[in-house]
């Protein structure tokens, strides 16, 4: 009886240890696991944890997934998972303080109304029509909020980049402000500032695009001092006939951890040519100028980038030609592991220069646009006149591979003006109405940093047309009102960098992840061929339909417009195009029904091997050892009655 | 250690040199064939990963593992040489463990003998092997603890057919702590910390974040505490027995 109680509390025991121990391992070894994805997906990158950890208000996030719903579509299912793995991983290294709450609006329900209310779009999924929600939306404490109304699943590779960079926008809510330093007629138009008096405003469509997100204000290029402390970003644009003073602004405001966007050209197409029929200046080039030494990366001059392999074709002599100046560059031509490029569409450049890194170089660069490999470098005066496009083309030969022609810039760089800031000029003084900031002399100067705090962070494009509008927009009249129609992602990709840079340090270290889904391969090949085999098919049709299409037509014009009924001959003839065509018709379900029977043989095939290959391989040894032990004991019987 | 060895060759010895076995591991092949590409809709999910064969691991270990599990100790009781078995030069806890590994190396080779579907989805595909290596060692974990749950009750009847239906209703009660109909039974009225706590003692909570390709901490000391906690609850009741 003893013994029995002795094990009865000592069950009862066991039963509360593992309680604790489970209880206990909670609270200890949180965060403690080992990863073995191949992409480390579960792992959190520094940077989000730094963005997290440098939050100073608890921030909410909703995640509003219809789980139920994408039960029925896999590829949101497997990407919903996804998302709230990694919102919960990050809710769970915050400290508390992202909020995460998972909400399935199904349909008709309170729920619902906030998703929609709140901006979240729902997706039509089944035949009743129901809306499957898969967006998120985050606030902070004041009530700034962010969007992301769709996850869509093409855009896997940036999700712990979108994420963090909602967050980081809620954590720092502030709207930032972006300097422009410009030779070109950004804030008046191609008629200058005459053409603004005369009432002939036209501004680059890309300053509304910015004044979306950011607050724009233009900075003198020929007197600034210094870079006003509340602008955050600058965006430099063509950079030709700046005085030392405002190049020396640049500088130190880099080195400070300024981020810049800086366009160089070997040929601007789009500077002021002085408008009231002055020649446009021989020199339409701008570089990097004292930047080029101490950061190792330069433009060269005076040539551009010819490229045969992203030429736009333009019209010309009532033809249609490959003007290789102008180059369309697309999905190939801009790098798709870093979320600023990627899945952008195409951008419009022209007659872009080709940048360069010395080996030593102090900045690290990510090339964000390239060339195709059969770029050229050109000179220059080929374009300067009235362009040909034709004569372009004549003894065009590759070379050099391809070119990079914007590229993201990252070290720790000395100054360019390493003796300390050049002397004033005295033009300071008549500093025209572009300056819209208080003169730099009320405030001292800070001491001259020699050397940046840290890495900096400077985007590079070697052509400032991309800004320009006819490269990249098209305006048109709707009502009586200008509308600005995107024919090119370049706003986009000005917009996107402005957004990369004025992330943090962190952020911007965030790279693509690649995707999740790992899709059937052989299978897919088996499905692209046999829909290869069915487009030939369907082409041949096609060109069937049409032969017989114009042969009735040929045939009905003879008889005339008489309304007359077809001669027997022809009669018949149409009728067995007809024939000919429902012919086609059906072998061209036979087709497409084979197209599913190979896959379905090769599941088939799968299914059986997995399923029963191995039971029988299992069940066949059994019976064999079950054999060889029968015939072994037949044999030991045999030995003892040999023995008896 | 060598005591603990012999009793693991014996058991294993045991194990083939009856049908039963190979009746066992051709169940629970065919089983797995048929759940992943049936009832897991593995060619409509179209994705490269095991995630349709791993999931329905916890509901064929049900079954399977308390069958394994019942002969363990109730065979012993039963022929009386259970008496037997510890009157041997040997430490009692030394039949406890090599009865349990045996059973588990019974299990990890049925599991071995799943490679086919590994190699399918290499072959249709590129998995990721990590994720697929991660989801093999969970479902290792798991069998674990059920068969050290079936073993103690194994040890506290002669009755297989006893042991086996409180091995598999007990497994039942640890595979369905973690789903929300239970849980929303208790969420009514039992203090929060008491609903998670039910909930992570749940087999498949702590199996799925494996599957996932994510070896934590935790879920490796829940599966080692459950089978150490069991097993020595099987020595508890064996002992018991003993009189």
């Amino acid at each position: 009886m003893n013994r029995k109680a002795y094990a009865l509390s000592g069950l009862a025991l066991l039963v509360v240890l593992l309680f604790a121990i489970n209880i206990l391992a909670d609270g200890l070894f949180r965060g403690a696991r080992i990863d073995l994805t191949e992409r480390g997906l579960y792992t959190l990158s520094d940077g989000t944890r730094k963005v997290v950890a440098g939050l100073d208000e608890p921030i909410r996030l909703r995640l509003f997934y219809s789980e139920k719903l994408a039960t029925t579509v896999p590829d949101i299912r497997v990407y919903g998972q996804r998302v709230r793995d990694l919102l919960e991983e990050i809710a769970s290294v915050s400290d508390g303080k992202v909020q995460l709450e998972v909400i399935d609006p199904e349909p008709f329900s309170t729920a619902e109304d906030l998703a929609v209310a709140s901006g979240v779009r729902g997706v039509p999924v089944s035949e009743s029509g129901d809306q499957l929600y898969f967006g998120l939306v985050g606030r902070n404490s004041t009530d700034d909020e962010v969007v992301i109304p769709f996850f869509r699943s093409d855009r896997e590779p940036f999700l712990e980049y979108e994420l963090t960079r909602a967050i980081y926008r809620l954590g720092h809510p502030a709207r930032q402000i972006v300097g422009i330093l410009t030779a070109l007629p950004m804030e008046y138009g191609p008629g200058g500032i005459q053409g603004a008096m005369q009432g002939r405003s036209q501004p680059y469509a890309l300053l509304d695009e910015m004044r979306d997100f950011y607050d724009v204000r233009f900075l003198d290029p020929t007197a600034l001092a210094r870079v006003p402390d509340d602008v955050t970003l600058l965006l430099v644009a063509h950079p030709k006939k700046f005085s030392p003073t405002t190049l020396y602004a640049i500088d130190q405001f880099v080195l400070g951890g300024g981020r810049a966007m800086i366009f160089v050209d070997p040929f601007s197409e789009t500077e002021l040519g002085g408008g009231g029929g002055m020649m446009p200046s021989p020199d339409r080039g701008s570089d990097l100028g004292p930047f080029t030494e101490p950061w190792g990366i330069s433009m060269v001059t005076d040539r551009f980038v010819a490229d045969i392999g992203s030429a736009t074709r333009v019209g010309y002599n009532n033809s249609v030609v490959d003007y290789v100046a102008w180059l369309g560059l697309g999905e190939q031509r801009l790098n798709q592991d870093i979320p600023l490029t990627a899945g952008l569409g195409t951008i419009n450049m022209a007659s872009p220069g080709a940048l360069e890194r010395r080996d030593d170089a102090p900045m690290e660069w990510t090339p964000l646009i390239t060339s195709s490999p059969q770029a050229t470098l050109m000179e220059t005066e080929r374009i300067a006149g009235r362009p040909e496009p034709d004569k372009l083309l004549i003894g065009y030969k590759p070379e050099g591979g391809a070119r990079v022609l914007a590229a993201l810039l990252r070290g720790e760089v000395p100054s360019a003006f390493p003796d300390g800031p050049p002397a004033p000029e005295p033009a300071a003084e008549d500093a025209g109405p572009k300056a819209d900031e208080a003169p730099a002399e009320a405030t001292p100067m800070p001491a001259p940093l020699a050397r940046s705090n840290g890495p900096v962070n400077v985007l590079v494009v070697a052509d400032s047309d991309m800004l320009a509008d006819r490269f990249w927009v098209r305006r048109q009249n709707f009502m009586g009102e200008q509308l600005a129609i995107p024919t090119a992602a370049n706003a986009s990709f000005v917009i996107n960098a402005l957004e990369h840079l004025s992330g943090s340090d962190e952020l911007i270290g965030l790279r693509s992840r690649g995707f999740s889904s790992r899709p059937f391969e052989v299978v897919e090949d088996i499905r692209r061929e046999a829909e290869g085999r069915y487009r030939e098919e369907e082409n041949r049709l096609q060109l069937r339909l049409q032969e017989t299409e114009n042969r009735i037509a040929e045939l009905e014009s003879k008889v005339g417009g008489t309304g007359d009924i077809l001669p027997k001959g022809q009669a018949e003839a149409i009728e067995s195009f007809r024939q000919e065509l429902l012919e086609t018709r059906r072998a061209l379900r036979q087709v497409q029904r084979d197209l599913r029977g190979d896959i379905d043989a090769l599941e088939t095939r799968i299914q059986v091997l997995n399923i029963g290959l191995m039971p029988l391989l299992v069940a066949l040894i059994a019976i064999f050892i079950g054999l060889f032990r029968i015939s072994r004991r037949h044999a030991g019987k045999g030995i003892r009655h040999a023995s008896q | 250690m060598s005591a603990i060895w012999s009793i693991v060759r014996r058991e294993l010895a045991g194990y083939f040199a009856t049908p039963v076995a190979y009746v066992f591991i051709v169940v629970f092949l065919l089983l797995t064939g048929i759940f992943t590409f049936y009832l897991g809709n593995f060619f409509q999910r179209g994705q490269a990963d095991l995630l349709a064969f791993f999931n329905f691991h916890p509901w064929l270990y049900l079954f399977l593992v308390p069958a394994i599990a019942m002969r363990l100790w109730s065979e012993e009781h039963k022929a009386g040489t259970t008496e037997l078995l510890l009157t041997l030069p040997l430490p009692a806890y030394a039949a406890v463990i090599g009865k349990f590994l045996a059973g588990w190396i019974f299990i990890g080779i049925a599991l071995l003998l799943t490679l086919p579907i590994w190699l399918t989805v290499n072959w249709l595909g590129s998995p990721d092997n990590g994720v697929i290596v991660a989801g093999y060692l969970g479902s290792f974990l798991m069998a674990g603890g059920f068969l050290a749950i079936g073993a103690c009750f194994s040890g506290m009847t002669s009755n297989q057919v006893i042991a086996f239906v409180l091995s598999v209703v007990t497994c039942f009660l640890f595979i369905v702590a973690g789903v929300p109909i239970v849980l929303d039974l208790f969420t009514g009225w039992a203090p929060e910390a008491l609903v998670s706590t039910v909930a992570s003692l749940s087999f498949v909570s702590h199996f799925q974040g494996i599957v996932k390709g994510v070896i934590d901490l935790r879920d490796l000391v829940y599966f080692a505490s459950m089978i150490v906690l069991w097993l020595i609850a099987n020595g508890i009741v064996v002992e018991l027995r003993k009189g």
